[in-house]
């Protein structure tokens, strides 16, 4: 089926793809329909421009490091940085040792995410059923959605203790109202077209909505998924700044206090990599879910 | 028009929505305080938060005023947005323009947009410690990547006609940016403003976690300190109102300046 001209249409695309990934508009229509091209398509796409960006991001650091405009303090060579990586993969800082950390915040965001998406998602779809809902949530979501999920940082904490409840609880919180938006968006998404030719097919109730509605919105909603994702990652890093003794947000804010600039770095880094690993699970899990769906929609 | 539309169409005002939402709002914290039972400085009910939002626009917090207070805190905002947009929007015109540039640029911008806020707040305070610069610098670098974006964005987006058919009729390439290139993406460029400025609300109260006595988010702060619970809840209040606002402004912008969509 597929002729050279739409490879190249694909290849052309993909600047969009990186464009779109969080930008909130729906491209996931652009790959995962081709089998063994596709997947090299993706290897090119996913690998390269990311490797050149980091090779020449270490290239940088090592150059400004090296020649010595700051000190040591204030910007650590890359070979500081990653000596004391592997350092404290095996004596503690702190409490635990690196992975012990990453593991703590890895744990904290995913409970924290998976409960905001499944809220936001259930109160997203009620919306769009649901009059009363929509018409109290519209103006309530208006009036959250610029307000950071840090500000309640201290106010949980009061209500919640010092334990992983408050933590998970800002987490959710900053996930919750905008995949609320993003999945009320997305259900309203639907053409009426492909409505009423499901209807004028037979389907009503639940099928009309798990056979027409769920997978026309799926693709947008995963794509929300991915900035609330990154947004999770900023919650934990404020719920660590406050009051823990653990993970890798915690890190960050100790060594800052102490000034141990390298930890600094360890752990920054090591946030933006377990934070790229988590955002590309979740592009894979938008390809086996969503497949060629968005495709047939477009075309048709 | 018989009654019930004429009701309905009452109902759906945007004013009286608000209206309802908030007074459900009220009706549902009443509720939770009486069903909680906790003392008032742990959960406080709505009009303890009122009379301290009204006490502090009265007192003002901490020897300082309460807008002064806000006033520090739009200034930062508004700082770091401007500094974003006119670094950010020009970086995505240029990656329109150059598919070198684009290729060249874009995994950069992609690897360090998920990068929280705060991150990016603990390496900014080790190099310049915790003053204004700061503070500024963190809301600029969690805004510039978002509204690079968009800008490119919306130039990928714009059909290559609109600007054929100016060349077409004789308009020169400065003319072209500006009369169609430039109007052309300017909802995109918005709607990206858009989402950077929840992104620099969120960047604003981290900065202003860190060493300062004065903004909304040290309000917030130094109450939960004192268990004043209502001022904080009353900070957080002032922090939605505001944030509101300003988002409402942008969208105010958007109707303003892309009237020539509907033209």
């Amino acid at each position: 089926m597929r002729s050279g001209a739409s490879y190249e249409h694909d290849y052309e695309l993909r600047d969009k793809r990186w464009l779109d990934g969080r930008a909130g508009t729906p491209v996931l229509m652009l790959r995962s329909r081709r089998g063994r091209l596709g997947r090299k398509l993706i290897h090119a796409v996913v690998f390269a421009p990311v490797t050149y960006s980091l090779l020449s991001l270490l290239g940088l650091w090592w150059l400004v490091a090296a020649v010595h405009i700051t000190s040591t303090d204030i910007l650590p060579a890359p070979a500081l940085v990653a000596e004391r990586a592997v350092e404290l993969t095996h004596s503690p800082y702190g409490s635990e040792t690196l992975f012990g950390h990453a593991l703590t915040s890895i744990v904290r965001v995913t409970a924290g995410f998976a409960s905001g998406c499944v809220a936001g998602i259930a109160v997203g779809i009620l919306m769009r059923y649901v009059y009363a809902i929509r018409y109290f949530a519209d103006p309530i979501l208006a009036f959250l959605r610029p307000v950071p999920a840090f500000a309640f940082v201290t106010v949980l904490i009061t209500w919640f203790g010092l334990g992983e409840l408050p933590k998970v609880m800002l987490i959710f919180l900053a996930v919750f109202s905008l995949t609320t938006v993003f999945t009320a968006a997305a259900m309203e998404a639907l053409p009426p077209q492909m409505q009423d030719a499901a209807r004028t097919l037979g389907a009503t109730g639940w099928r009309l909505f798990w056979f027409v509605q769920v997978p026309a919105a799926l693709p947008d909603v995963l794509v929300g998924m991915r900035l609330t994702l990154a947004l999770a990652w900023t919650a934990v890093m404020g719920a660590e700044l406050v009051a823990a003794d653990s993970g890798l947000g915690w890190m960050v804010w100790n060594a800052v206090r102490f000034g141990q600039t390298e930890v600094v770095f360890v752990a920054v880094v090591g946030i933006a990599v377990i934070g790229a690993l988590m955002d590309l699970l979740l592009v894979l899990l938008t390809q086996a879910l969503t497949g060629n769906w968005r495709t047939h929609m477009r075309s048709s | 028009m018989n009654l019930a539309s004429r009701c309905r169409q009452i109902l759906e005002a945007g004013p009286i929505r608000g209206l309802a939402a908030a007074v459900a709002v009220i009706a549902v914290w009443e509720l939770l305080v009486a069903i909680t039972n906790q003392p008032s400085a742990v959960f406080p009910p709505p009009d303890t938060v009122a009379r301290t939002l009204q006490a502090l626009a009265a007192d003002g917090f901490s020897n300082a005023d309460l807008s002064s207070h806000i006033g520090r805190s739009l200034a930062r905002v508004a700082l770091g947005l401007l500094a974003s947009l006119a670094v950010g929007v020009p970086i995505g015109f240029l990656m329109g323009r150059s598919t070198l540039l684009r290729r060249a640029l874009t995994p950069f911008i992609t690897l360090f947009r998920p990068i929280p806020p705060f991150a990016f707040l603990a390496i900014l305070i080790v190099w310049f410690g915790i003053g204004e610069t700061s503070k500024v610098l963190v809301i600029f670098l969690g805004c510039v990547t978002i509204v690079a974006l968009s800008t490119l964005d919306g130039v990928l987006r714009m059909p290559a006609e609109y600007r054929e058919a100016a060349l077409t009729l004789g308009a020169n390439r400065r003319q072209v940016f500006l009369r169609v290139v430039m109007p052309g993406t300017l909802p995109q460029i918005l709607n990206g403003t858009r989402v950077a400025l929840a992104v620099a609300w969120t960047a604003l109260i981290a900065a202003e976690w860190v060493g300062t006595q004065e903004g909304v988010g040290a309000i917030i702060l130094q109450s939960s300190k004192f268990l004043r619970t209502d001022q904080a809840l009353a900070g957080i209040v002032i922090l939605g109102i505001f944030g509101a606002l300003t988002d409402r402004l942008i969208v105010l912008l958007q109707h303003v300046s892309t009237d020539w969509a509907s033209r």
